[in-house]
């Protein structure tokens, strides 16, 4: 559905993104991860069009229209001035959707009167999501939203998404940095680590490649283990094996922990900023 | 999308019509007083507060969106950059074009007197700030500097065009054309001419900054600056050099000095003139006079004595000047000043003894009023009148019966001439109509049916004074010369010519009428002699002249280069022609130029001036060719 060619972006002189190439499928959910400053809101930003690209191209195919691509930035703009209802109104004309369901505003219990710039940075959130929804996307880029949003309405919007992908088959990229409401949902992960993506994986296969095995503090770790992470303390000492074989469980007399997303995602996040200081 | 532009441009011309309403109220409350009127102060503000409110518009391209944190949405909306542009401009240039039409309907209704400069240097300053702000937009975030910049960029751009084709002239000419500030702020140029200007400063000046921008926008967001700014400018700078260059070559052209015009005043004093001066050359002298105190840029329309009068249109006054040049004193004056365009008079204004009459009045408009100028004491005297009908009004004639003078008006109405007779008391008397354009010499009022002319005798006042005395059959196509006669004490007119025209116009065949028997007889020897050149060359035109009461002279000439070739001209004589001089055709670009003391033919490097009454050539020592 998207297949994106050589892309690469600069930021003043600083390189962001560096000849990216990456294709995502129709349906597909994609989690974007990575430390501060990799380029995953830069990437959203390109493909949405918000961003030029330096050099390369992001090509939509099967008739994909801009109408029918949703994104809700990290810094949640829209027209502030505008009540909710002239907002509504405006993103309806505008992308053509027909119609528009109220029904998460009456959950909020927002006043259509009142100005975007009064609402909550949760309730914004859902005010957007919920314009997106009349769009019936067919792509939604989602940038860094969740961890404002309380609980509460983090289980309604995340319902509500599930909702919109069964419904419309729609491909969701979302970069995130806490994980683990979304543990289950994601059905590929992307790290991203200096403009690149180091890792492209389905998450099931993610989790049989990376384990964590756990050592006292004069207990010897085998030289030839891929150690992706390491986290020690006086009584502890953590290592996170990447890629993990089967084969190591007899190999390596150790124990080999299954890890959860958000674990296996600070490995890496944290394998980044450990050759950062080396 | 466009809807919500326009209601965001709307609430910030509401602003701009509050502030531009009210603040005057309370000016006239502090400066006011009976010579300052509300409007006077309204207006003035306004004007000049266009000129801000143009940068404002222009710089709030992406303004409001980027303090709303829209950007970013706005990117997202399902149009293309160019589309987005479209959306974005078009209710702020819509915004521009109102307030400023506004600003025309309030100049003609009396603002005119108190705007600091012309309407076209307005316009031009207007809508540059305008684009050059909008296009800067997205380059500086801070007004004041947006402003600043703008301005700048508008004025260097001017001095950059007024900087290169002075250079360009000098290495061109060897000579400084001198182009001053007043002809780039639009004071001193024709209308076709300011046009052409106009439009190539246009294109040299915001053509850079509109391409630089569209082409930044297309590839960068609304944010990060930097970036646009660095695809902005490797654009502009390639764009401005091409349009400052094409906008210096254009205004190079409309002023190039070789444009010049020649007319051989009597004594044999050559007056030369382009859009930069004047010069008087004698025999052995030449005395210029600059165009930084005047405009001569039209023919000579009356040469009397030792003045030479011509007429200009005043385009930032809207006046209409008489001008005056004194070959004496070597001086130029504006001796009368009308308002707006003289419409009337088209074939100028009528020299009789002192007085210089001109009419006034737009050709649709009844009302009209004479004004009669003393060219001594510039005392004018102005005479209203009344047409039953419109149409263009022809000053032919003047005369002066018992001390009492009057003025005999031409109006020309569908296919008729209504011939008036205007006296200096203010009456009118009708004096019948005509087929074709009457004229009046030596008391003989001259008018025309299908193929008769009617000379009528105008002595005293009233219909009585008016009597017939002949109808002579003419044939159709037969037409008396017209002749303005300065001076009543000299010999009246013994004779007058007359001639046939064709259905091209062209003259055909000669007749003299003698004033004392009224005979009409035909000039036979030079109406052979048309019929021989016609034969043998049909392109050939023919005329009889007159350049004294006593000397008639017949020119043969074709068309060229819009004016006049003369072949061969003869003095006529006691029925006989003598050859005065044979020309060779003019060259291409050369022009020939006829006036009642000789013929000037101007040819590329080469200037030859030749007098009458024997067409001999002048010499003068410090003409330059």
């Amino acid at each position: 559905m998207i297949e994106v060619k050589d892309l690469s972006f600069k930021f003043k002189k600083k390189p962001v993104l560096e000849n990216i190439n990456i294709r995502f499928g129709e349906g597909e959910f994609i989690l974007i991860a990575g430390n501060n400053g990799a380029g995953k809101s830069t990437f959203l930003r390109c493909l949405t069009g918000v961003l030029s690209p330096l050099s390369g191209s992001v090509y939509f195919k099967d008739g994909l229209s801009k109408r029918r691509i949703g994104y809700i930035p990290d810094g949640l703009g829209f027209f502030e001035n505008l009540t909710l209802k002239t907002a509504i109104n405006f993103h309806t004309r505008v992308f053509r959707t027909g119609g528009f369901d109220d029904s998460l505003l009456k959950e909020l219990d927002l006043d259509p009167d009142s100005k975007v710039k009064t609402l909550s940075v949760g309730e914004r959130t859902l005010f957007l999501f919920s314009l997106i929804l009349a769009q019936k996307p067919r792509l939604l880029l989602l940038d860094e939203i969740l961890h404002a949003v309380d609980a509460y309405l983090r289980d309604i919007f995340l319902d509500r998404l599930l909702d919109m992908i069964a419904q419309y088959n729609t491909t969701v990229i979302a970069v995130n940095h806490t994980f683990t409401e979304i543990e289950k949902i994601p059905e590929r992960v992307l790290v991203m680590e200096n403009g690149g993506f180091i890792i492209d994986e389905k998450t099931d296969t993610l989790r049989e490649k990376v384990k964590k095995i756990e050592l006292g503090p004069d207990e010897p770790v085998p030289d030839d283990l891929p150690v992706l992470f390491k986290k020690e303390t006086p009584y502890i000492r953590e290592y996170y094996v990447y890629p993990f074989e089967e084969k190591m469980r007899t190999g390596f007399d150790l124990e080999f922990r299954d890890l959860n997303l958000a674990d296996i995602l600070k490995s890496f996040i944290g394998g980044y900023y450990v050759k950062k200081r080396v | 999308m466009l809807r919500k532009e326009f209601n965001e441009v709307l609430k910030q011309s509401l602003f701009f019509i509050v502030l531009t309403v009210t603040i005057p109220f309370g000016l006239e409350i502090v400066l006011g007083g009976p010579s300052i009127s509300y409007f006077e102060l309204f207006f003035t503000q306004y004007h000049l507060g266009l000129l801000i409110f143009a940068l404002f518009l222009g710089n709030s391209l992406f303004l409001w969106d980027r303090k709303q944190r829209a950007a970013d949405y706005l990117l997202l909306l399902p149009y293309s950059r160019l589309r987005l542009l479209g959306i974005k401009v078009l209710p702020r240039l819509t915004a521009a074009v109102l307030f400023y039409l506004v600003f025309l309907l309030l100049y003609r209704g009396g603002g005119e007197a108190f705007t600091l400069a012309s309407v076209f240097s307005f316009t031009y300053v207007y809508f540059s700030l305008f684009i050059i702000a909008l296009s800067l937009s997205l380059s500086m975030e801070n007004y004041i500097m947006m402003a600043v910049v703008t301005l700048s960029a508008m004025a260097a751009f001017l001095g950059m065009i007024y900087l290169i084709p002075t250079l360009l002239s000098q290495w061109l000419y060897g000579t400084d054309i001198g182009l001053s500030l007043e002809y780039l702020l639009f004071l001193r140029l024709g209308f076709g001419k300011l046009l052409l200007y106009f439009i190539g400063i246009v294109v040299g000046l915001l053509f850079p900054f509109i391409a630089a921008f569209i082409f930044a926008f297309k590839k960068t967001g609304i944010h990060p600056v930097s970036r646009f700014n660095k695809r902005y400018f490797k654009v502009f700078f390639p764009l401005l050099a091409v349009g400052i260059i094409l906008s210096a070559l254009i205004v190079s052209t409309l002023f190039t000095p070789r444009h010049k015009t020649y007319y051989l005043a009597d004594k044999h004093r050559l007056v030369e003139w382009d859009s930069l001066a004047l010069r008087v050359y004698d025999e052995n002298d030449v005395e210029e006079i600059t165009h930084a105190s005047f405009r001569w840029n039209n023919r000579v329309l009356i040469e009397a004595g030792d003045s030479l009068y011509s007429r200009e249109y005043n385009f930032p006054e809207d006046s209409t000047d008489f001008l005056r040049l004194d070959l004496k004193t070597k001086s130029v004056e504006t001796f009368y000043k009308l308002e707006g365009r003289n419409y009337s008079g088209f074939t100028g204004p009528w020299l009789f003894k002192n007085t210089i009459a001109i009419v006034d009045g737009y050709p649709k408009d009844p009302d009209k009023e004479l004004h009669l100028i003393d060219i001594r004491t510039k005392e004018v005297k102005k005479i209203k009148f009344h047409q039953t009908s419109g149409g263009n009004v022809r000053l032919f004639g003047a005369d002066e019966v018992d001390g009492k003078r009057f003025w005999l008006v031409d109006s020309k109405w569908k296919f008729r001439h209504r011939v008036s007779r205007l006296w200096e008391n203010g009456e009118k008397e009708e004096l019948g109509t005509s087929r074709k354009f009457p004229c009046y010499i030596n008391g003989i009022l001259m008018t025309y049916s299908e193929d008769k002319a009617t000379l009528t005798k105008l002595t005293a006042k009233g219909m009585e004074g008016a009597r017939m005395v002949k109808t002579v059959t003419v044939g159709e196509g037969f037409i008396f010369h017209s002749y303005q006669v300065y001076d009543l004490h000299k010999p009246p007119l013994k004779q007058t010519i007359g001639a046939i025209y064709d259905q091209n116009n062209e003259s055909r065949k000669f007749f003299i009428m003698d004033f004392d028997t009224l005979e009409l007889r035909e000039m036979k020897v030079i109406n052979d002699r048309i019929e021989q050149s016609a034969r043998r060359d049909p392109e050939l035109k023919f005329y009889v002249s007159r350049r004294t009461p006593d000397e008639y002279y017949y020119l043969e000439y074709k068309w060229k280069n819009r004016g006049l070739d003369f072949r061969e001209i003869y003095a006529f004589d006691n029925n006989e022609l003598t050859l005065l001089k044979k020309f060779p055709p003019l060259e291409k670009n050369g022009k020939m130029y006829n006036s009642r003391s000789g013929i000037i033919v101007h040819e590329p490097g080469k200037l030859r001036v030749y007098a009458f009454p024997d067409l001999k050539e002048l010499k003068f020592k410090k003409l330059k060719s």
